[in-house]
């Protein structure tokens, strides 16, 4: 059983609202008993567990809430795509814990090895374990590093994913700055199911903003295994706008499945081996194809890639008292967006209190709302409300609303779907975080 | 109280006459929840364009709803997503933030044109939204604190027809436009965005 640890005990308390601290350190022993509403840990300090965290205090104060992150600065990866075009600093993208000890959270950094669903345990690298009355999963996607030949965790220090921001953000940024007008960037598209679908496209829009005031000579190649992609008309209808798309001259190209977009290998830091031919570039940032987190295979919680779940309370379908959300987990028709984990994290926030205090779950709602900006005074947006449908475990846009920014929206409706995306940004930041 | 607005509350009457969502939806919390992503925990809007909705009038956040469904209101996405809630769970989420203590948001402002838009306020504005913008009535919601490129939208979206309102607002605007220019819009605005909670 978990002993607890003096020092760290200490540490706590001057971190956390005193009450809470002890509720929930002491709670480790003897959960139930000690937290008069439960124990609630929460694996993964992204969106999606810091929403939940978040959450669970605003609703019940009772519920004892222990966060476990095994990094004490989280970078969000919404908007780090205007990290690369010089728009928004590292810094602008980072926030910490701070906001979540105020409501009450306990807060570990530590990285959790395994979930015990028997003895309702969680066990950390640090040595040390939790015991929970639920435990809620949120550590994002993984990357399938076997799928793409020469090309691993160690290379991509070198050959940036920069898909969780952070370090590889600014490593790609800087390649980008040091490289030459007139050269070229590969952008390697990930296969479907993958976290934030319209990124990769507006990846390439932010580089061509930065490459269209500073280095206006220089290309960039989307290479994609697939034949469509999100927001593909309003995407391709910007870059024909600001970027020449379509023309002998256009400063994006982008190469479907079809066409043989698929990459298989990195077989230099600048040749890409394709499906049909092979690509040079001055920089490659490879997108790996995607699975739910470690700690979701660890605990034994997924099915093929993903974590499937109860779409009411996000309720493992394998391990009872444990919950997956945001990117790791089947939502199906939701996408893998830090508005939907927001979302998921509030409908399981809810699901949590309920079960905790020997009630039936209310009935969920649903919303994502996700915004690419394309260029100056140039964004577009997706959006969806969403209802469960109970008996097909589905999670189902409502009909008739929702859908994308439309194509013959004006310049002024444009120029303020950038304003709303950092609104969404600030909002979105300080909701499940603040 | 205009036709609009009787219309609104005539809506209400019947909403609340004929039971609000049905038996099993989600209750008001859940659906408001679904909002704070772009206008903040409990809809105070941390900025920098997207609109406080936490404290505003129920009648006046229904209002606006249910133009955004229709389209009577012009928008970038809240049509899109006015359309996914059914009339009454508008209702339930109108209520639920009118519940919430409206939020006055710190902004930058000039304070020469914030006094030059006290007084066009005075002289233009203080009919509907007394108490210097401060006062919250489905006929006048309240300026002061609110966000301000939202204000700013909202004039000039008044002013071109994309918004139904009351019919003085559409010629209250342009009047101002003509005698102080654009400036003078800008000035309201930051005289609004002045207030300090």
């Amino acid at each position: 059983m978990y002993k607890v640890n003096r020092r760290k005990f200490i540490r706590g308390l001057g971190t956390v609202a005193g009450g809470a601290a002890i509720a929930a350190s002491t709670g480790c022993v003897s959960s139930h008993a000690m937290g008069r509403g439960g124990h609630v840990v929460v694996i993964g300090g992204g969106t999606g567990g810091a929403t939940t965290a978040k959450y669970l205090r605003r609703l019940n104060e009772n519920v004892q809430v222990t966060l476990i992150e095994s990094n004490p600065i989280h970078h969000t990866c919404y908007l780090s795509n205007e990290v690369l075009s010089g728009d928004r600093s590292l810094d602008d993208i980072s926030v910490g814990y701070d906001g979540l000890k105020a409501h009450g959270v306990k807060v570990v950094i530590d990285k959790v090895t395994g979930i015990d669903p028997d003895a309702k345990t969680v066990m950390t690298a640090g040595g040390d374990k939790f015991k929970y009355d639920r435990c809620v999963v949120s550590p994002g996607v993984d990357f399938k590093w076997e799928a793409i030949g020469g090309y691993d965790a160690a290379t991509s220090e070198r050959t940036p994913h920069a898909w969780k921001a952070g370090p590889q953000t600014l490593t790609l940024r800087q390649q980008l700055v040091a490289m030459d007008d007139g050269g070229t960037v590969a952008i390697v598209a990930p296969p479907n199911p993958f976290r934030c679908p319209p990124g990769p496209y507006e990846r390439a829009s932010q580089i061509a903003m930065y490459f269209k005031h500073h280095k206006p000579k220089s290309k960039i190649l989307i290479l994609d295994p697939k034949d469509a992609f999100s927001k593909q008309g309003l995407f391709k209808q910007a870059w024909t706008r600001m970027y020449g798309f379509g023309t002998d001259n256009s400063m994006i190209e982008w190469v479907g499945g079809a066409g043989g977009g698929k990459v298989l290998a990195l077989k230099s830091p600048t040749l890409l081996e394709g499906d049909i031919e092979d690509f040079k570039a001055d920089v490659i940032n490879i997108i790996p194809p995607q699975k739910a987190g470690q700690i979701a295979f660890a605990a034994g919680l997924t099915e093929g890639d993903w974590c499937p779940v109860n779409k009411k309370t996000f309720e493992s379908t394998i391990h009872k008292n444990i919950h997956v959300i945001g990117d790791a987990s089947s939502a199906a028709k939701m996408p893998k967006s830090g508005y939907a984990a927001n979302s998921q994290a509030k409908v399981c926030a809810a699901a949590v209190v309920d079960l905790l205090a020997g009630r039936d779950p209310g009935e969920p709602s649903y919303v994502n709302t996700c915004y690419s900006i394309a260029g100056d005074d140039y964004g577009f947006s997706v959006a969806a409300v969403y209802r469960l449908d109970a008996e097909a475990n589905m999670i189902n846009g409502v009909k008739g609303a929702g859908g994308l920014t439309p194509m013959d929206a004006d310049a002024e409706t444009l120029k303020r779907e950038v304003a709303f995306a950092h609104s969404w940004y600030d909002n979105i930041v300080h909701d499940s975080f603040g | 109280m205009t036709n609009k607005v009787i219309l609104a509350a005539a809506v209400i009457g019947a909403l609340s006459v004929s039971g609000s969502a049905w038996a099993g939806d989600a209750t008001a919390r859940m659906l408001a929840d679904t909002c704070a992503g772009c206008h903040g925990t409990d809809g105070g809007s941390q900025g920098p364009a997207s609109p406080s909705i936490a404290g505003l009038d129920a009648q006046y956040f229904l209002k606006s709803m249910l133009d955004y469904k229709t389209g009577a209101r012009q928008s970038t996405i809240m049509g899109r997503i006015a359309r996914g809630y059914t009339d009454a769970q508008l209702k339930a989420m109108a209520d639920y933030f009118a519940s919430k203590p409206y939020v006055v948001r710190v902004q930058k402002h000039d304070t020469d044109l914030a006094d030059l838009g006290m007084r066009i306020h005075e002289m233009h504005c203080a009919g509907c939204h007394e108490d210097a913008g401060k006062s919250n009535t489905a006929e006048g919601p309240a300026l002061a604190g609110q966000i301000k490129p939202y204000i700013a939208y909202s004039m000039e979206d008044f002013m071109k027809g994309h918004r139904e309102g009351p019919s003085k607002m559409n010629l209250t605007l342009k009047s101002i436009r003509r005698t102080f220019g654009a400036e003078g819009l800008d000035a309201l605005a930051d005289f609004y965005a002045s207030h300090r909670p």
